[in-house]
Protein backbone atom coordinates (compact mmCIF):
# COMPACT_ATOMS: atom_id res chain seq x y z
CA UNK A 1 0.00 0.00 0.00
CA UNK A 2 1.47 2.99 -1.33
CA UNK A 3 1.98 6.09 1.43
CA UNK A 4 0.41 8.85 -0.16
CA UNK A 5 3.47 11.55 -0.04
CA UNK A 6 5.78 8.37 -2.00
CA UNK A 7 7.17 10.05 -4.53
CA UNK A 8 6.22 8.63 -8.03
CA UNK A 9 10.01 7.91 -8.67
CA UNK A 10 9.96 5.46 -5.79
CA UNK A 11 7.90 3.24 -7.84
CA UNK A 12 9.32 3.19 -10.70
CA UNK A 13 12.95 3.04 -9.22
CA UNK A 14 11.49 -0.20 -8.02
CA UNK A 15 9.83 -1.63 -10.88
CA UNK A 16 13.59 -1.13 -12.38
CA UNK A 17 15.07 -2.71 -9.60
CA UNK A 18 12.47 -6.07 -9.83
CA UNK A 19 13.40 -5.96 -13.67
CA UNK A 20 16.96 -5.35 -13.30
CA UNK A 21 16.93 -8.79 -10.37
CA UNK A 22 14.83 -10.78 -13.15
CA UNK A 23 17.27 -9.83 -16.46
CA UNK A 24 18.91 -13.07 -17.03
CA UNK A 25 21.51 -12.56 -19.48
CA UNK A 26 23.17 -15.83 -19.83
CA UNK A 27 19.81 -17.21 -21.72
CA UNK A 28 21.72 -15.50 -24.59
CA UNK A 29 24.91 -17.46 -24.19
CA UNK A 30 25.76 -20.00 -26.84
CA UNK A 31 28.86 -21.34 -24.78
CA UNK A 32 27.88 -22.21 -22.02
CA UNK A 33 28.32 -25.74 -22.39
CA UNK A 34 32.16 -25.03 -24.12
CA UNK A 35 32.61 -23.12 -21.21
CA UNK A 36 32.15 -25.84 -19.09
CA UNK A 37 34.25 -28.51 -20.72
CA UNK A 38 36.89 -26.14 -21.08
CA UNK A 39 36.93 -25.77 -17.44
CA UNK A 40 37.00 -30.00 -16.31
CA UNK A 41 39.72 -29.71 -19.18
CA UNK A 42 41.27 -27.30 -16.97
CA UNK A 43 41.17 -29.91 -13.93
CA UNK A 44 42.57 -32.54 -16.37
CA UNK A 45 45.45 -30.37 -16.92
CA UNK A 46 45.78 -29.15 -13.77
CA UNK A 47 46.19 -32.88 -12.40
CA UNK A 48 48.86 -33.38 -15.08
CA UNK A 49 50.98 -30.34 -14.04
CA UNK A 50 50.58 -31.66 -10.63
CA UNK A 51 51.97 -34.98 -11.02
CA UNK A 52 54.45 -34.19 -13.42
CA UNK A 53 55.67 -31.37 -10.68
CA UNK A 54 55.61 -34.35 -8.12
CA UNK A 55 58.06 -36.70 -10.43
CA UNK A 56 60.15 -34.26 -11.34
CA UNK A 57 60.67 -33.47 -7.72
CA UNK A 58 60.90 -37.29 -6.55
CA UNK A 59 63.45 -37.58 -9.29
CA UNK A 60 65.73 -34.37 -8.31
CA UNK A 61 65.39 -35.49 -4.65
CA UNK A 62 64.61 -38.72 -4.50
CA UNK A 63 68.27 -39.47 -5.63
CA UNK A 64 69.95 -37.03 -3.18
CA UNK A 65 67.44 -37.97 -0.72
CA UNK A 66 69.88 -39.72 1.91
CA UNK A 67 72.30 -36.86 1.48
CA UNK A 68 70.12 -34.46 1.75
CA UNK A 69 68.70 -36.06 5.31
CA UNK A 70 71.66 -36.62 6.58
CA UNK A 71 72.89 -32.92 5.67
CA UNK A 72 70.01 -31.80 7.41
CA UNK A 73 70.08 -33.81 10.48
CA UNK A 74 74.12 -32.57 10.74
CA UNK A 75 73.33 -29.25 10.27
CA UNK A 76 70.45 -29.09 13.04
CA UNK A 77 72.45 -31.34 15.06
CA UNK A 78 75.73 -28.43 14.92
CA UNK A 79 73.12 -25.50 15.43
CA UNK A 80 71.56 -26.83 18.79
CA UNK A 81 74.57 -28.53 20.02
CA UNK A 82 76.23 -24.59 19.33
CA UNK A 83 73.53 -22.99 21.16
CA UNK A 84 73.69 -25.17 24.10
CA UNK A 85 77.28 -25.54 24.53
CA UNK A 86 78.61 -22.04 22.25
CA UNK A 87 82.16 -22.48 24.41
CA UNK A 88 82.69 -26.36 23.18
CA UNK A 89 82.43 -24.91 19.69
CA UNK A 90 85.12 -22.67 20.40
CA UNK A 91 87.08 -25.15 21.79
CA UNK A 92 86.40 -27.41 19.24
CA UNK A 93 86.97 -24.90 16.54
CA UNK A 94 91.25 -24.96 18.20
CA UNK A 95 92.71 -27.48 16.10
CA UNK A 96 95.82 -28.30 18.62
CA UNK A 97 92.81 -29.37 21.20
CA UNK A 98 90.38 -32.07 21.78
CA UNK A 99 87.45 -32.50 24.08
CA UNK A 100 88.05 -35.31 26.46
CA UNK A 101 85.65 -34.35 29.35
CA UNK A 102 82.73 -31.90 29.46
CA UNK A 103 80.72 -31.20 33.19
CA UNK A 104 77.76 -29.08 32.99
CA UNK A 105 77.33 -28.24 36.44
CA UNK A 106 73.91 -26.57 35.86
CA UNK A 107 71.90 -24.18 33.16
CA UNK A 108 74.58 -21.92 33.23
CA UNK A 109 78.25 -23.43 33.95
CA UNK A 110 80.27 -25.98 32.15
CA UNK A 111 83.40 -26.95 32.57
CA UNK A 112 85.59 -28.61 29.53
CA UNK A 113 88.73 -30.65 29.57
CA UNK A 114 90.37 -30.69 26.51
CA UNK A 115 93.95 -32.75 25.82
CA UNK A 116 96.46 -30.08 24.18
CA UNK A 117 97.62 -32.33 21.09
CA UNK A 118 100.98 -30.31 20.82
CA UNK A 119 101.44 -30.55 24.03
CA UNK A 120 101.51 -34.19 24.23
CA UNK A 121 104.88 -34.75 23.28
CA UNK A 122 106.47 -32.57 26.04
CA UNK A 123 104.15 -33.94 28.99
CA UNK A 124 106.72 -36.24 30.51
CA UNK A 125 109.90 -33.50 30.84
CA UNK A 126 106.72 -31.20 32.10
CA UNK A 127 105.99 -33.54 34.73
CA UNK A 128 109.78 -33.65 35.57
CA UNK A 129 109.43 -29.81 35.87
CA UNK A 130 106.00 -29.67 37.75
CA UNK A 131 107.38 -31.77 40.37
CA UNK A 132 110.28 -29.67 40.99
CA UNK A 133 108.42 -26.72 41.46
CA UNK A 134 106.21 -28.35 44.35
CA UNK A 135 109.69 -28.91 45.75
CA UNK A 136 110.17 -25.66 45.20
CA UNK A 137 106.53 -24.08 46.35
CA UNK A 138 107.14 -24.19 50.07
CA UNK A 139 110.14 -22.54 49.88
CA UNK A 140 108.83 -19.58 47.97
CA UNK A 141 105.37 -19.05 49.67
CA UNK A 142 106.04 -15.86 51.13
CA UNK A 143 107.78 -14.46 48.21
CA UNK A 144 105.31 -15.70 45.58
CA UNK A 145 102.62 -13.67 47.82
CA UNK A 146 104.00 -10.47 47.84
CA UNK A 147 104.80 -10.89 44.11
CA UNK A 148 101.33 -12.07 43.60
CA UNK A 149 99.87 -9.30 45.63
CA UNK A 150 102.08 -6.76 43.64
CA UNK A 151 100.17 -8.05 40.41
CA UNK A 152 96.70 -8.33 41.54
CA UNK A 153 97.28 -4.47 42.45
CA UNK A 154 98.86 -3.57 39.08
CA UNK A 155 95.63 -5.21 37.29
CA UNK A 156 93.53 -4.04 39.69
CA UNK A 157 94.76 -0.23 38.57
CA UNK A 158 95.10 -1.22 34.64
CA UNK A 159 91.36 -2.44 34.90
CA UNK A 160 88.45 0.12 34.68
CA UNK A 161 86.32 -1.59 36.68
CA UNK A 162 85.96 -0.67 40.14
CA UNK A 163 85.82 -2.27 43.13
CA UNK A 164 84.47 -2.16 46.25
CA UNK A 165 85.40 -3.68 49.68
CA UNK A 166 84.09 -4.24 52.75
CA UNK A 167 85.44 -5.47 55.83
CA UNK A 168 81.79 -6.91 57.05
CA UNK A 169 79.71 -9.93 55.26
CA UNK A 170 76.73 -8.31 56.12
CA UNK A 171 77.50 -5.10 54.35
CA UNK A 172 78.25 -6.61 51.58
CA UNK A 173 75.28 -8.51 51.59
CA UNK A 174 73.38 -5.67 50.74
CA UNK A 175 75.17 -4.63 47.27
CA UNK A 176 74.31 -8.30 45.76
CA UNK A 177 71.16 -9.68 45.13
CA UNK A 178 71.73 -13.30 46.07
CA UNK A 179 71.89 -15.21 49.52
CA UNK A 180 75.78 -14.19 50.40
CA UNK A 181 77.28 -18.15 51.77
CA UNK A 182 80.73 -18.15 53.98
CA UNK A 183 82.84 -21.35 54.64
CA UNK A 184 82.05 -22.61 58.00
CA UNK A 185 85.13 -24.31 58.39
CA UNK A 186 88.16 -22.87 57.28
CA UNK A 187 91.97 -24.64 57.95
CA UNK A 188 93.47 -23.69 60.94
CA UNK A 189 94.92 -20.08 61.15
CA UNK A 190 92.68 -18.87 58.99
CA UNK A 191 89.77 -16.38 58.88
CA UNK A 192 87.60 -13.44 56.96
CA UNK A 193 89.79 -10.60 55.45
CA UNK A 194 87.40 -8.88 53.00
CA UNK A 195 84.52 -9.39 50.80
CA UNK A 196 84.81 -7.37 47.35
CA UNK A 197 82.47 -6.23 44.80
CA UNK A 198 82.44 -4.97 40.99
CA UNK A 199 80.84 -1.75 41.72
CA UNK A 200 77.30 -0.80 39.20
CA UNK A 201 77.07 -4.62 39.93
CA UNK A 202 75.20 -6.63 42.14
CA UNK A 203 75.56 -10.25 40.40
CA UNK A 204 79.12 -10.81 41.62
CA UNK A 205 81.27 -11.14 45.18
CA UNK A 206 84.35 -12.66 45.61
CA UNK A 207 85.39 -13.28 49.86
CA UNK A 208 89.07 -13.57 50.51
CA UNK A 209 90.32 -15.15 53.88
CA UNK A 210 93.79 -14.81 54.91
CA UNK A 211 96.14 -17.18 56.94
CA UNK A 212 99.49 -18.49 57.33
CA UNK A 213 99.80 -19.48 53.76
CA UNK A 214 98.34 -17.94 50.67
CA UNK A 215 94.69 -16.57 50.70
CA UNK A 216 91.55 -18.88 50.22
CA UNK A 217 89.94 -16.88 47.69
CA UNK A 218 85.81 -18.06 47.64
CA UNK A 219 83.88 -16.30 44.42
CA UNK A 220 80.16 -15.97 43.83
CA UNK A 221 78.13 -15.39 41.63
CA UNK A 222 74.52 -15.65 40.70
CA UNK A 223 73.61 -17.87 37.51
CA UNK A 224 71.66 -16.41 35.11
CA UNK A 225 72.28 -15.66 30.97
CA UNK A 226 74.96 -12.95 31.67
CA UNK A 227 76.84 -14.80 34.18
CA UNK A 228 76.68 -17.54 32.38
CA UNK A 229 80.11 -19.28 31.03
CA UNK A 230 81.73 -22.06 30.05
CA UNK A 231 85.69 -22.90 31.32
CA UNK A 232 87.90 -25.01 29.34
CA UNK A 233 91.40 -26.60 30.98
CA UNK A 234 94.04 -28.50 29.75
CA UNK A 235 94.69 -29.74 33.23
CA UNK A 236 93.19 -32.53 34.91
CA UNK A 237 89.12 -32.18 36.18
CA UNK A 238 87.53 -34.73 38.18
CA UNK A 239 83.80 -34.69 39.69
CA UNK A 240 82.95 -34.13 42.83
CA UNK A 241 80.26 -34.02 45.11
CA UNK A 242 79.61 -30.65 46.96
CA UNK A 243 76.87 -30.87 49.50
CA UNK A 244 74.61 -32.85 46.85
CA UNK A 245 75.74 -30.89 44.11
CA UNK A 246 77.39 -31.50 41.29
CA UNK A 247 81.05 -29.97 41.04
CA UNK A 248 84.20 -30.35 39.71
CA UNK A 249 88.18 -30.39 40.85
CA UNK A 250 90.53 -28.75 38.85
CA UNK A 251 94.14 -29.51 39.38
CA UNK A 252 95.98 -27.80 41.30
CA UNK A 253 93.80 -25.99 43.86
CA UNK A 254 89.92 -24.87 41.99
CA UNK A 255 86.64 -26.24 43.02
CA UNK A 256 83.80 -25.32 40.75
CA UNK A 257 80.18 -26.54 41.52
CA UNK A 258 76.62 -24.62 41.28
CA UNK A 259 73.84 -24.35 43.84
CA UNK A 260 70.41 -22.71 44.10
CA UNK A 261 71.44 -20.73 41.06
CA UNK A 262 74.00 -19.61 42.53
CA UNK A 263 77.73 -20.53 41.13
CA UNK A 264 80.66 -20.77 43.43
CA UNK A 265 84.58 -20.96 42.68
CA UNK A 266 86.95 -21.56 45.11
CA UNK A 267 91.07 -21.34 45.16
CA UNK A 268 92.76 -23.00 47.66
CA UNK A 269 96.20 -23.03 46.61
CA UNK A 270 98.44 -24.60 48.85
CA UNK A 271 96.03 -27.30 50.13
CA UNK A 272 94.78 -30.66 49.07
CA UNK A 273 91.26 -31.34 47.28
CA UNK A 274 90.26 -33.16 50.37
CA UNK A 275 91.11 -29.94 52.83
CA UNK A 276 89.66 -27.92 49.45
CA UNK A 277 86.39 -30.24 49.62
CA UNK A 278 86.13 -30.00 53.20
CA UNK A 279 85.90 -26.31 53.02
CA UNK A 280 83.62 -26.28 50.11
CA UNK A 281 80.64 -28.22 51.86
CA UNK A 282 81.33 -25.92 54.91
CA UNK A 283 79.44 -23.51 52.94
CA UNK A 284 75.73 -24.21 53.62
CA UNK B 1 57.14 -56.88 -10.56
CA UNK B 2 53.51 -57.53 -10.50
CA UNK B 3 53.35 -56.18 -7.16
CA UNK B 4 55.03 -53.06 -8.87
CA UNK B 5 51.90 -53.10 -11.53
CA UNK B 6 49.39 -53.28 -9.19
CA UNK B 7 50.94 -50.40 -6.77
CA UNK B 8 51.28 -48.50 -9.99
CA UNK B 9 47.65 -49.21 -11.35
CA UNK B 10 46.48 -48.33 -7.62
CA UNK B 11 48.78 -45.05 -8.24
CA UNK B 12 47.37 -44.52 -11.76
CA UNK B 13 43.60 -44.95 -10.32
CA UNK B 14 43.82 -42.42 -7.60
CA UNK B 15 45.07 -40.23 -9.72
CA UNK B 16 41.95 -40.70 -11.94
CA UNK B 17 39.66 -40.98 -9.03
CA UNK B 18 41.17 -36.93 -7.98
CA UNK B 19 40.68 -35.67 -11.43
CA UNK B 20 36.81 -37.12 -11.36
CA UNK B 21 36.94 -35.37 -8.08
CA UNK B 22 37.97 -32.27 -9.18
CA UNK B 23 35.77 -32.29 -12.40
CA UNK B 24 32.66 -32.74 -10.27
CA UNK B 25 33.59 -30.27 -7.87
CA UNK B 26 34.09 -27.53 -10.54
CA UNK B 27 30.94 -28.52 -12.60
CA UNK B 28 29.13 -28.06 -9.55
CA UNK B 29 30.64 -24.83 -8.88
CA UNK B 30 30.34 -23.72 -12.43
CA UNK B 31 27.14 -24.83 -12.78
CA UNK B 32 25.69 -23.12 -9.61
CA UNK B 33 27.50 -19.78 -10.57
CA UNK B 34 27.46 -19.14 -14.52
CA UNK B 35 24.57 -17.64 -14.61
CA UNK B 36 25.42 -14.75 -11.71
CA UNK B 37 28.77 -14.43 -13.41
CA UNK B 38 27.81 -14.34 -17.05
CA UNK B 39 25.24 -11.66 -16.06
CA UNK B 40 27.76 -9.62 -13.78
CA UNK B 41 29.99 -9.27 -17.06
CA UNK B 42 27.39 -8.35 -19.29
CA UNK B 43 26.48 -5.65 -16.99
CA UNK B 44 29.85 -4.57 -16.41
CA UNK B 45 30.93 -5.20 -19.89
CA UNK B 46 28.01 -5.32 -22.27
CA UNK B 47 29.24 -7.05 -25.07
CA UNK B 48 28.29 -10.84 -24.76
CA UNK B 49 32.18 -11.90 -26.40
CA UNK B 50 34.09 -9.85 -23.88
CA UNK B 51 31.72 -11.13 -21.09
CA UNK B 52 32.01 -14.83 -21.88
CA UNK B 53 35.84 -14.76 -22.51
CA UNK B 54 35.96 -13.28 -18.53
CA UNK B 55 33.62 -15.56 -17.41
CA UNK B 56 36.08 -18.25 -18.63
CA UNK B 57 38.75 -16.57 -16.57
CA UNK B 58 36.95 -16.16 -13.43
CA UNK B 59 36.22 -19.72 -13.75
CA UNK B 60 40.02 -20.79 -14.48
CA UNK B 61 41.17 -18.50 -11.88
CA UNK B 62 38.37 -20.79 -9.25
CA UNK B 63 40.71 -23.72 -10.43
CA UNK B 64 43.62 -21.94 -10.27
CA UNK B 65 43.37 -20.87 -6.78
CA UNK B 66 40.50 -22.27 -5.41
CA UNK B 67 43.44 -23.52 -2.73
CA UNK B 68 43.68 -20.03 -1.33
CA UNK B 69 40.20 -19.92 -0.32
CA UNK B 70 39.44 -19.46 3.17
CA UNK B 71 36.05 -19.85 4.35
CA UNK B 72 36.33 -18.31 7.80
CA UNK B 73 37.55 -15.09 5.64
CA UNK B 74 34.24 -14.54 3.79
CA UNK B 75 31.52 -16.72 1.88
CA UNK B 76 32.38 -18.43 -1.11
CA UNK B 77 30.10 -16.24 -3.25
CA UNK B 78 32.79 -13.25 -1.58
CA UNK B 79 35.64 -14.45 -2.69
CA UNK B 80 33.88 -15.51 -6.25
CA UNK B 81 32.63 -12.43 -6.84
CA UNK B 82 36.17 -10.81 -5.65
CA UNK B 83 37.78 -12.75 -8.41
CA UNK B 84 35.38 -11.37 -10.77
CA UNK B 85 35.57 -7.91 -9.58
CA UNK B 86 39.68 -8.14 -10.25
CA UNK B 87 38.82 -9.57 -13.23
CA UNK B 88 37.30 -6.39 -15.06
CA UNK B 89 39.85 -4.19 -13.62
CA UNK B 90 42.60 -6.36 -15.32
CA UNK B 91 40.72 -6.04 -18.18
CA UNK B 92 40.34 -2.27 -18.38
CA UNK B 93 43.86 -1.94 -17.41
CA UNK B 94 45.03 -4.25 -20.28
CA UNK B 95 42.69 -2.72 -22.99
CA UNK B 96 42.93 1.16 -21.32
CA UNK B 97 40.07 2.43 -23.03
CA UNK B 98 36.15 2.74 -21.85
CA UNK B 99 33.78 0.98 -24.07
CA UNK B 100 30.94 3.22 -25.63
CA UNK B 101 28.06 1.63 -27.15
CA UNK B 102 25.96 3.81 -29.28
CA UNK B 103 22.11 2.60 -29.69
CA UNK B 104 22.79 1.89 -33.57
CA UNK B 105 24.97 -0.80 -32.65
CA UNK B 106 22.68 -2.19 -30.54
CA UNK B 107 19.90 -2.51 -33.02
CA UNK B 108 22.50 -4.42 -34.77
CA UNK B 109 23.16 -6.81 -32.61
CA UNK B 110 19.78 -7.37 -32.46
CA UNK B 111 19.67 -7.73 -35.88
CA UNK B 112 22.00 -10.53 -36.01
CA UNK B 113 20.00 -12.96 -34.15
CA UNK B 114 16.61 -13.93 -36.07
CA UNK B 115 15.01 -15.07 -33.20
CA UNK B 116 11.44 -15.55 -32.74
CA UNK B 117 9.69 -12.47 -31.83
CA UNK B 118 9.56 -12.98 -28.33
CA UNK B 119 13.01 -13.61 -27.67
CA UNK B 120 13.59 -10.60 -30.35
CA UNK B 121 11.97 -7.98 -28.26
CA UNK B 122 13.55 -9.42 -24.77
CA UNK B 123 17.20 -8.83 -26.61
CA UNK B 124 15.95 -5.48 -27.72
CA UNK B 125 15.10 -4.89 -23.87
CA UNK B 126 18.19 -6.38 -23.12
CA UNK B 127 20.31 -3.96 -25.16
CA UNK B 128 17.93 -0.84 -24.11
CA UNK B 129 19.29 -2.16 -20.38
CA UNK B 130 23.10 -2.41 -21.83
CA UNK B 131 23.20 1.24 -23.29
CA UNK B 132 21.68 2.47 -20.10
CA UNK B 133 24.01 0.61 -18.08
CA UNK B 134 27.73 2.08 -20.08
CA UNK B 135 26.04 5.72 -19.73
CA UNK B 136 26.32 5.17 -15.83
CA UNK B 137 30.25 5.71 -14.32
CA UNK B 138 32.45 2.59 -13.94
CA UNK B 139 32.03 2.20 -9.76
CA UNK B 140 27.87 2.48 -10.07
CA UNK B 141 27.67 0.31 -12.86
CA UNK B 142 29.56 -2.28 -10.56
CA UNK B 143 27.33 -1.80 -7.93
CA UNK B 144 24.58 -2.56 -9.85
CA UNK B 145 26.16 -5.17 -11.48
CA UNK B 146 27.01 -7.00 -7.95
CA UNK B 147 23.70 -5.94 -6.21
CA UNK B 148 21.69 -7.60 -8.81
CA UNK B 149 23.73 -10.85 -10.35
CA UNK B 150 25.27 -11.57 -7.39
CA UNK B 151 23.00 -12.09 -4.83
CA UNK B 152 25.16 -10.24 -2.21
CA UNK B 153 24.65 -8.26 0.29
CA UNK B 154 25.65 -4.43 0.38
CA UNK B 155 27.64 -5.08 3.26
CA UNK B 156 29.63 -8.08 1.61
CA UNK B 157 29.91 -5.41 -1.82
CA UNK B 158 31.32 -2.76 0.18
CA UNK B 159 33.90 -5.34 1.21
CA UNK B 160 34.49 -6.33 -2.12
CA UNK B 161 34.89 -2.95 -3.02
CA UNK B 162 36.62 -1.09 -0.32
CA UNK B 163 33.33 1.34 0.58
CA UNK B 164 31.23 1.41 3.46
CA UNK B 165 28.03 -0.24 3.69
CA UNK B 166 26.14 3.17 3.85
CA UNK B 167 28.04 4.75 0.79
CA UNK B 168 26.89 1.30 -1.34
CA UNK B 169 23.31 2.23 -0.25
CA UNK B 170 23.55 5.27 -1.38
CA UNK B 171 25.72 5.05 -4.79
CA UNK B 172 22.73 2.21 -5.43
CA UNK B 173 19.73 4.44 -4.87
CA UNK B 174 21.25 7.29 -7.34
CA UNK B 175 22.68 5.25 -9.53
CA UNK B 176 19.28 3.40 -9.96
CA UNK B 177 17.49 6.72 -10.07
CA UNK B 178 20.12 7.53 -13.01
CA UNK B 179 19.33 4.66 -14.62
CA UNK B 180 16.02 4.94 -14.61
CA UNK B 181 16.01 8.53 -16.00
CA UNK B 182 18.10 7.37 -19.28
CA UNK B 183 15.60 4.20 -19.88
CA UNK B 184 12.81 6.53 -19.76
CA UNK B 185 14.48 9.20 -21.68
CA UNK B 186 15.96 6.85 -24.22
CA UNK B 187 12.52 4.29 -24.22
CA UNK B 188 10.52 7.24 -25.47
CA UNK B 189 13.32 7.81 -27.93
CA UNK B 190 13.01 4.44 -29.46
CA UNK B 191 9.71 4.46 -29.46
CA UNK B 192 9.44 7.34 -31.60
CA UNK B 193 12.25 5.76 -33.83
CA UNK B 194 10.15 2.62 -34.54
CA UNK B 195 6.55 4.42 -34.66
CA UNK B 196 8.60 5.88 -37.22
CA UNK B 197 9.74 3.43 -39.27
CA UNK B 198 6.49 1.76 -38.84
CA UNK B 199 5.31 4.42 -40.81
CA UNK B 200 7.39 4.28 -43.39
CA UNK B 201 6.68 0.58 -44.16
CA UNK B 202 2.97 0.96 -44.02
CA UNK B 203 3.43 3.81 -46.84
CA UNK B 204 6.03 1.88 -49.17
CA UNK B 205 3.78 -1.43 -48.49
CA UNK B 206 0.63 0.59 -49.68
CA UNK B 207 2.14 2.68 -52.63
Amino acid sequence: MKAENTPPEYGEILELASTLKETDFSQESRSREKLRQQLMNSCLEKNICKESEEVSMNKIFGKYRLNLVLGTAACIAVLVFTIIFPGTIKAMADVTSSISKMFRLGNYSTVIQVEDKVSDKADSSQKQEEEQQKDDTEQTISEETITEKKEVNEKKKESKVELVHFTDIAEAQKSVCFKVLAPEYLPSGYSFKEAEIYKGSDQYITLYFKGTGKDIILMQRIMNKDTAFEFATDGPVEAVEINEAKGVWMEPHTILWEKDEVGYALFCKGFSKEEAVKVACSIK
Amino acid sequence: MERAITIFSQKELSRQEQVRADQEFFAEIFDSYYKRIYNYMRYRLGNPDESEELTSQVFEQVVRKIKTYRPERAPFEVWLFAIANHAVSDYYRKRKRREWFSLESIEDLVSQHPDPEESALQNEEHARLIAALSSLKDRERNIIAMKFTSGLKNLEIANIMGLSESNVGVILYRSLNQLRTILKTRSESFEKKIVLCKALMWIWITF
